[in-house]
């Protein structure tokens, strides 16, 4: 016998406003619009509560509005960020184009191919992911936590393919550095 | 020969669009030769990887919470628009 799917607003804020706040925090780093995304994705639930069918299961149905939610925060903040090439990126080249020492790789002596276990990574990552611009973290979260497509992504913030291409560069490059300085122990 | 050598930074840069299929046959190539002899954007290669699959995660491991206030202030908008249908 089939379980009939069906929803269960009344449930929604008590089961589902913390995990979708969370979800939403981490990406947008807004507590203010977080806070207004998970609301707007309960009114947009509430709305559109007929379309629902019962393929994904409650939560999952909510947890694609809210994403949603987040792409068009991207793109409204998006459409009002100047998109201009800065050469920033000097400081971890040299004048021919190889890494400088100061900013070089290090061996962390972690296996890279294993999950992460502690979850001092994670607030280190989200300390150094506050510190990239406005656009390169909209970038990342989207390819790297939504697992959106370059071509998408582009489309939605409206950003040339190489000017995207050269954000995601800088990001991973702010990224590894900063968590070399403040995740790994480099004895 | 020369212009088969890649510097480090547009190695580095070529590793994000490989992800996703985006260079042509010559670039990976060059990515290929330039990661077997560089040891440095070899680990720039496998630090960034672990971190992006890493990162997918995070929100498992974040402690963000609503204030009860704006928990029930929500509930109760919920309520009110359940209600007034």
């Amino acid at each position: 016998m089939n379980t009939i799917k069906v929803l269960n607003p009344d449930g929604w804020v008590t089961n589902y406003a913390d995990l979708l706040y969370a979800y939403t925090v981490i990406r947008i780093n807004d507590t203010v619009a977080a806070e207004d995304i998970v609301q707007e994705t309960f009114l947009s639930a509430w709305k559109a509560r007929e379309t629902f069918h019962g393929e994904a299961s409650e939560k999952n149905w909510l947890y694609a509005i809210c994403k949603n939610k987040i792409i068009d925060h991207f793109r409204k903040r998006s459409s009002g960020i100047a998109k201009v090439v800065v050469r920033e990126e000097q400081q971890y080249f040299n004048d021919s184009d190889h890494w400088t020492t100061e900013k070089q790789p290090n061996n962390w002596s972690v296996d890279y191919t294993q999950p992460v276990e502690t979850k001092e990574f994670y607030s280190v990552l989200e300390r150094c992911k506050q510190k990239l611009n406005d656009i390169q973290q909209a970038v990342f979260v989207m390819k790297y936590l939504e697992d959106i497509d370059s071509d998408k992504i582009c489309k939605v913030l409206e950003l040339t393919p190489s000017y995207y291409w050269v954000l995601i560069h800088r990001a991973k490059l702010h990224l590894r550095n900063c968590l070399e300085k403040n995740w790994v122990n480099l004895s | 020969m020369k212009h088969l050598i890649l510097s480090c930074k547009k190695a580095t840069y070529y590793i994000s669009l490989r992800e996703e299929g985006k260079l042509s046959v010559t670039q990976r190539l060059q990515l290929r030769a330039h990661l077997a002899l560089c040891s440095l954007c070899k680990l720039f290669q496998q630090q960034t990887a672990f971190i992006t699959k890493n990162a997918i995660h995070t929100h498992i491991n974040s402690n963000a919470l609503l204030s009860q206030e704006k928990k029930d202030e929500m509930g109760k908008l919920v309520k009110d628009i359940i209600a007034g249908e």
